[in-house]
């Protein structure tokens, strides 16, 4: 490892990452983030999504550093065009894949609305309802309660206000912020799914 | 979307897509996906998003510390 100081070029920290300086390539990292994260977020315009595509690209550029010639383009041109085609590629996935904390919010909704499905539908929903009460299972105490009793009790917001002691308002936020928390494991499920540990694990290699 | 007009809806909309018109994102989206020199015009758009808000952001400092400077002298 060497000494990284912080006035050396992109170049020159970028041709000490290729010898496999990690403290060099963090260094970029540190000084790159804010850029490559507004890319993706301009593309994706969603901040989790952005942060993700923003991780893959450094992930991306680090394992790829062998191939970028010095004299060629500047490090942040080519920085920046894999954070573009990252950030499209995140895009285009999620317009061709169904977004699954969606899907299951959604069936699980739909179910409560209709109480007799199709043997194919019920099966669908019972997987659905499955997974989402194991993910509810693991919520907050408050956001848990709520969401138990809205999707799996079928109670009305008033009679879980009542039933928990606070107002529509508070449970309609609990029920919010239930959801939001379910999206955000699922997301997190989704990127373990991918292989994303790995990409994590390489990320966090590049910081120490 | 050809180059000329990706690069004046740039100048005019800026970089965050979710300003566009849904179907001219989704074909400016074709041409970035396509065109490096369509990638580096968004590049330098985003630069100069960043470096607007970080002159805001600084001038922003700047008075709050005057400000605050100001009241600290009872002027």
């Amino acid at each position: 490892m060497s000494e990284v100081a912080a006035g050396h070029s992109d170049e020159a920290l970028f041709q000490l990452a290729q010898g496999g300086d990690q403290l060099a390539f963090g260094q970029l990292v540190e000084r790159h983030m804010g850029m490559v994260l507004r890319l993706a977020s301009n593309i994706l315009g969603d901040a989790h999504e952005a942060e993700d595509a923003a991780q893959e690209t450094f992930v991306a550029v680090w394992r790829g550093r062998e191939t970028w010639e010095a004299g060629a383009a500047r490090f942040t041109t080519w920085l920046h065009r894999v954070a573009v085609n990252k950030a499209i590629d995140h895009r285009r996935r999620r317009k061709a894949e169904p977004v699954a904390e969606e899907v299951i919010v959604a069936i699980a909704d739909r179910e409560a609305a209709r109480p007799a499905p199709g043997q194919e539908a019920a099966l669908e929903a019972q997987d659905a309802a499955e997974r989402l009460r194991d993910l509810v299972s693991r919520l907050p105490a408050n956001q848990k309660a709520a969401l138990e009793l809205f999707y799996f009790e079928d109670r009305s917001v008033g009679e879980i206000a009542e039933r928990l002691k606070a107002s529509e308002q508070s449970v309609r936020s609990l029920l919010k912020r239930g959801r939001e928390a379910i999206r955000q494991k699922i997301r997190k499920q989704k990127s373990i799914w991918h292989g994303y540990g790995d990409v994590q694990g390489a990320a966090r290699g590049t910081r120490s | 979307m050809d180059m000329a007009t990706f690069k004046a809806r740039l100048e005019e909309l800026g970089a965050d897509l979710a300003r566009w018109p849904p179907a001219e994102a989704e074909a400016a989206l074709d041409l970035l996906a396509a065109s490096t020199v369509a990638q580096d015009l968004f590049a330098h758009a985003t630069a100069d998003d960043l470096a607007l808000e970080g002159d805001e952001a600084s001038r922003r400092q700047a008075l709050i510390a005057r400000t605050r400077a100001t009241i600290e002298r009872g002027d």
